[in-house]
């Protein structure tokens, strides 16, 4: 979480007005590094997950007045679960070329390929119309064309 | 003026709830260092109150000294969780294996083992210089 962007609160009057502009550079982070997903760098992808549990994260201590996070926040769980598993199956690829076990190192790329293509999948519906970033778009003032 | 006091006492409320939070985890870890499970929590509970204080902790006024040592300690229970996470990948590896791969496997799961034991003793080592967050 070293590449966490510092966050300063300068002219922001109430809490509720600094929960909206903490999420608003949070899921900023996150947007910048989505590109990790198609890219197959695994550290980009690991840094793309960090800035999305950091989002999460907020999101779950942020109540804010009438807008239901909830559904947004399990978006995030689910797909840092799968990048986090992508994680493990990379670490273990590294750590099994260091015993010289090409066969484990083989299986745990494939694995981790997998675990990279549903988490892509699913960051991708969230967009969509009716999808689960519509509300924390709405709140942050964010704003896409449909896919 | 009373406008900043209060966004500092809001941003100090949220931490202190994430620093009890994390502690009752820790405690609950330290009272059975051998489970995975309780080590898991407390790594989760580390974790957000990092994220908690990488957000908020200017704000908030807290000191870069606590933050890093919150970094350091969350960075410990990481190197144990990862190798708890694949020894036990490794053994889901190993039920379906054919034998040049369950050569390999149980070297890398001997190797996993040692290098969770290393961790777990610096792991030991960072809680005990946080004694605020043992409970």
């Amino acid at each position: 979480m070293k590449d966490a962007r510092d966050i300063t609160f300068a002219g922001i009057a109430d809490s509720q007005e600094a929960v909206r502009h903490l999420l608003r550079v949070r899921f900023a982070e996150c947007l910048e590094k989505e590109h990790a997903l198609g890219s197959g760098d695994d550290e980009a992808i690991h840094a793309f997950r960090l800035a999305c549990k950091r989002l999460r994260y907020a999101l779950e201590r942020s109540p804010a007045d009438g807008t239901d996070f909830k559904p947004v926040a399990k978006v995030l769980a689910n797909m840092t679960e799968e990048l986090g598993a992508a994680h493990d199956c990379a670490v273990l690829a590294k750590r099994a070329l260091d015993c010289d076990a090409a066969l484990v190192a083989r299986r745990a790329l494939q694995d981790r390929g997998r675990y990279v293509r549903r988490a892509s999948r699913m960051w991708h519906d969230a967009f969509e119309s009716g999808g689960a970033f519509e509300t924390l778009a709405s709140f942050t003032g964010f704003r896409w064309s449909p896919q | 003026m009373l406008e900043s006091n209060t966004l500092q006492v809001w941003a100090q409320t949220v931490i202190a709830e994430q620093i009890t939070a994390a502690a009752e985890t820790l405690a609950s870890y330290c009272q059975k260092p051998r489970s995975a499970e309780r080590l898991h929590r407390a790594r989760k509970g580390l974790a957000r109150l990092r994220a908690a204080l990488q957000d908020l902790g200017t704000l908030a006024g807290a000191t870069h000294e606590f933050l890093d040592r919150i970094y350091e300690l969350h960075r410990r229970a990481g190197k144990v969780r990862d190798a708890d996470v694949l020894v036990s990948r490794v053994d889901e590896y190993l039920k379906n294996a054919a034998s040049d791969e369950r050569h390999e496997l149980r070297a890398l799961r001997a190797a996993l083992q040692k290098r969770r034991k290393r961790a777990r003793r610096k792991l030991e080592q960072a809680v005990r210089e946080l004694p605020e967050l043992r409970g």
